[in-house]
């Protein structure tokens, strides 16, 4: 297998491993604070890799606005989904939606970046959702 | 006469979800075009300083206080951060080293795969039939996604 897809496998498990830590957390304080807590780490991670990494601070204001647009999206998406589930969402329900958010990514990929993927590929995107879909059927007994 | 207040077209935890949906869908594409330009290192240093017009509304919310552990929830909360970093890092180098957004996107997105697994182990949870079933069904997706 190539190194993207390993790495691909390192973010699943490390993101998998943040819904105990997240459940743990909303356990003992409000999804509020639980947010700003994990919004927090953030600074202290890109601390840790300036001396280590080289970082180059985009000349271009364009280029940064793009990379702050990252944190913006994962960031407020983060948030809504906190909201959706507080707002009177069910777990069940909420969850299943939620992940079927590559949907939205592969379309917006072929229509403004050109990626263009083989049927093969595009089958196990859907069976990545169907997959999504029947392992967040748990949260409807909580 | 009293009249109930109009319901509204649609419930606002719907309304919210579909935010995250497409929220979440255009980081995958940002994602990508940011990793053309910049390197994945540069790409989550510079990550939090998005974050921080999601983070100052929260702070004005009044919710804040709640909670029976402060302590131990910031904690965890805290590694969710840094584990989420990390899966950043890993995602943006994906990403860098050929991986399309089409597919790694969606590879990434049976976190939910680890997390029924571990909520087994931690958690004590059990797992239903549906769960096993998208256990062997997100196996399927990742051989078909990884040739």
């Amino acid at each position: 297998m190539s190194a993207w897809i390993w790495l691909a496998i390192v973010a699943l498990v490390f993101w998998g491993i943040t819904g105990i830590t997240q459940k743990l957390s909303t356990n003992y304080v409000s999804s509020g604070t639980s947010f700003l807590w994990f919004a927090a780490a953030f600074p202290c991670i890109s601390a840790a890799l300036a001396p280590f990494v080289a970082v180059e601070w985009p000349g271009d204001f364009r280029l940064l606005g793009l990379i702050a647009l990252g944190g913006l999206l994962n960031g407020l998406g983060a948030w809504t989904s906190f909201t959706a589930l507080e707002r009177g969402g069910k777990a069940s329900v909420v969850i299943p939606l939620i992940y079927i958010y590559p949907l939205v990514t592969v379309a917006g990929a072929w229509f403004l970046l050109g990626e263009r993927i083989g049927a093969r590929q595009m089958t196990g995107v859907f069976l990545a959702i169907a997959a999504v879909v029947l392992l967040s059927k748990e949260a409807a007994r909580e | 006469m009293k009249t109930a207040p109009p319901r509204p077209w649609i419930p606002a935890w719907l309304m919210y979800s579909i935010l995250t949906v497409f929220l979440w869908g255009a980081w995958g594409i940002q994602s990508k075009a940011a990793v053309d330009r910049v390197s994945p290192w540069t790409n989550q240093a510079l990550f939090p300083l998005g974050l921080l017009p999601a983070v100052f509304p929260i702070l004005a919310s009044r919710n804040l206080k709640r909670g029976t552990k402060p302590g131990r929830g910031a904690a965890y909360g805290f590694i969710t951060g840094l584990l989420g970093g990390a899966g950043n890092i890993a995602f943006f180098l994906s990403l860098d080293m050929g991986g399309i957004a089409s597919v790694v996107v969606p590879l990434t997105c049976m976190a939910p795969l680890v997390t029924v697994v571990l909520a087994t182990v931690f958690l004590g949870e059990t797992l239903t039939r549906a769960q096993w079933a998208g256990i062997a069904v997100a196996l399927a997706a990742i051989v078909l996604l990884s040739v």
